[in-house]
């Protein structure tokens, strides 16, 4: 019934999120579905990271094809340099708007900037929205809804009051307007996410809590005369990490097609900075023109990234997830 | 109170008139209701009753971790001062470190995602310091002295990985880590099979022997407790009714809950068919019954036991009863020739 409750609640949580994301492609939709898979996946929780032997590792084919796809991202991103003569503002106007080609690849833009190039050198950007944010919503989100659901009374209350009131803003409006207060721009873009994202992971965390600081182990700490911040870090939070652990690598994709949106909006890195979702703003304007590799290729490579943070996810729930109770 | 001659020997635990109460939705619960007993350096005390009479809930109030709509009142006196004046720091000092607890069900108080080794170690280095490296060194040799075979290497795994018996002797050295120098076993047995719960009390014995510690053992079962203890105190709907030495409380017990509860003991000889139980259910701690409140199930009340609550007064050498109706019970064990109780031990 509980996990039930909670699959709900994730399944809800994911829904609206993506729901105010919803500007970017077909990507989100496929992102949506692994995000969904995954939070099922994961609710089934109590795990131990005991679990995590050689031999399930390799058997677990969805954490190997992501950690793959996403290995090769991170390796593009960190070579971009040695992986193509071209830099990523380089502008060639005599060869703009040119389909893919030898020298070109993925073609080139309007400005005649080599879409392979803007696409490798994204890739660092991407990734950088993609993790910083989720890292910090985690950290943050995971000990509100610690903190919340052990002492519970006027904690908690004060805090979930806070959490409904960011709840019943429309996400995106909210994430517009603090971004409209700070001005656009990448590092306003993060303190934006992160302003509103921890909401998710104290809500999931909080949960947990709430069950598991009723289990004997919690009162056994107590009887040893462990203190408060012990007892929450050391020996409630491990039990209760991986349903948050797992959301966060859909919140990875979620985010990464958040900072597109954002940027596709002209909220996010400014031009002329290389990123997926700037790509796809700019070349957007062409697609009517038949240049399509301007929108696609961009559009590919999010969905690439987004597969590999779900697959991890996926992966991550089924290592994690104990087997049989006793 | 308590009326009870006390043999020569230093308390290290006295109990004044506690009164433990739960506010609920119908009203306030008196679970504890002017508890008094003195537990002696060394000695092994029992706390025994049926569900519900507030065995768990005194042994609870000693440490202090009671539910928030829990009162407490009346004095614990450990180490010259009142615990239950103690400060929050105070008592977790007192908590593992002075006084340990142990659970009933060993299936769930161990943390299921820590291995068992950094479980004892984290206890011993929250009590006595020292490095991770020492402290593990005294995880092991704690985990040899509750009898876990091949140690070191267990050390290494995970609770579930360990039967339930494995599981309560590693709560044991858990509980041991801080050298306390009073154990609660609240029901330390009741989950496990038979055979493993005679290991376990065996074992309860030889470290309250070995290390000179005081035990509190709550129980239900007055095996269990004649198999442990030296005293017991009985309690009924939040009172003690009958406290003394186990081996007098058992043969020749002066109160008739407790003389009920021995004659419902279920005996090896073919002739006796039928379990015997006391008539009637325990009352209800919301509106207990006025006077004696064992009155209502109680072949011997009379209207004296309707309205006015007997005390615990001594009946024999250190062995005390809170009954009206000492002359008609002392009268019938002698008519009888025979005590109405039975040998358990």
């Amino acid at each position: 019934m509980r996990d039930l409750n909670r699959w709900d609640e994730g399944q809800r949580r994911v829904a609206n999120r993506h729901s105010r994301v919803g500007l970017v492609s077909s990507s989100s939709v496929l992102a949506y579905a692994s995000a969904m898979v995954t939070i099922e996946a994961a609710s089934a929780a109590p795990a131990t990271f005991a679990r995590a032997t050689p031999r399930r590792l390799r058997r677990n084919r969805s954490l190997l094809l992501g950690g793959g796809l996403l290995a090769i991202v991170v390796v593009v991103a960190i070579f971009a340099p040695w992986l193509t003569p071209y830099g990523p503002l380089d502008q060639d106007l005599l060869n703009a708007s040119q389909p893919p080609s030898r020298a070109h690849p993925f073609g080139t833009d309007n400005f005649g900037r080599d879409v392979l190039t803007r696409l490798l050198y994204g890739a660092r950007i991407d990734l950088m929205i993609g993790l910083v944010p989720t890292a910090i919503t985690f950290v943050f989100g995971v000990a509100v809804g610690a903190i919340a659901g052990y002492y519970g009374g006027r904690i908690d209350t004060i805090l979930m009051r806070v959490v409904d009131v960011a709840v019943a803003f429309p996400f995106f409006v909210l994430l517009i307007a603090i971004i409209a207060m700070l001005g656009p721009g990448l590092r306003n873009m993060f303190i934006a996410i992160a302003l509103v994202g921890w909401i998710s992971y104290a809500r999931i965390v909080r949960g947990e809590v709430l069950v598991a600081r009723n289990a004997e182990y919690v009162l056994a700490a107590k009887t040893l005369g462990y203190g408060d911040a012990r007892i929450i870090f050391g020996h409630l939070l491990p039990n209760v990490i991986t349903p948050a652990i797992v959301f966060s690598m859909s919140d990875v994709v979620l985010n990464i097609l958040l900072g597109s949106s954002l940027s596709f909006l002209g909220l996010g890195p400014q031009a002329p900075m290389a990123e997926w979702g700037r790509m796809i703003q700019e070349g957007r304007q062409f697609i009517v023109s038949g240049e399509w590799w301007m929108t696609t290729i961009p559009g590919l490579a999010i969905l690439v990234a987004g597969v590999a943070f779900s697959l991890i996810g996926d992966g991550l729930a089924d290592l994690l997830r104990v087997e049989e109770r006793l | 109170m308590s009326g009870v001659v006390e043999l020569g020997q230093e308390p290290i635990l006295q109990i004044r008139d506690l009164r433990t109460s739960f506010a609920t939705s119908e009203g306030i619960v008196g679970a504890v209701d002017g508890v008094s007993f003195t537990v002696r350096r060394g000695e092994a005390f029992g706390l025994v009753g049926e569900s519900g009479c507030g065995k768990s809930a005194t042994c609870r109030s000693i440490i202090r971790l009671l539910p928030a709509h829990a009162r407490t009142a009346g004095e614990v006196r450990f180490a010259g001062r009142n615990l239950l004046e103690a400060s929050d720091a105070e008592m977790r000092r007192v908590r593992g470190g002075e006084i340990s607890m142990i659970f009933q069900d060993p299936m769930s108080a161990l943390n299921p995602v820590l291995r068992v080794g950094d479980q004892v170690a984290e206890a011993v280095q929250a009590h006595r310091g020292g490095s991770h490296r020492a402290a593990s060194a005294r995880a092991l040799e704690l985990l040899r002295l509750v009898g876990i075979p091949a140690a070191d290497r267990r050390l290494r795994e995970y609770p579930h990985q360990f039967s339930g018996g494995m599981r309560q002797r590693v709560l044991i050295a858990i509980a041991l880590a801080g050298e306390p120098k009073i154990l609660l076993a609240d029901e330390p047995t009741t989950a496990l099979d038979v055979t493993i719960q005679d290991q376990i009390l065996k074992l309860i014995v030889r470290l309250q022997r070995e290390l000179g510690m005081s035990v509190i053992l709550v129980s239900h079962d007055l095996g269990v407790i004649a198999q442990v203890c030296q005293r017991v105190a009985v309690m009924y709907a939040g009172q003690i009714i009958e406290e003394g030495e186990v081996g007098t409380v058992l043969r020749s017990p002066r109160h008739p809950y407790t003389m009920g509860l021995l004659a419902s003991l279920p005996g090896l000889e073919a002739r006796q068919r039928y379990l015997r139980p006391i008539a009637g259910a325990p009352p209800s701690l919301l509106a207990p019954p006025p006077g004696c409140r064992f009155h209502p199930r109680c072949a011997y009340a009379v209207d004296q036991c309707r309205s006015w609550t007997p005390e615990l007064l001594a009946v024999g050498p250190g062995h005390g009863a809170a009954c009206w109706r000492q002359d008609a019970i002392r009268a019938e064990a002698d008519a009888t020739g025979v005590d109405v109780g039975r040998e358990t031990a």
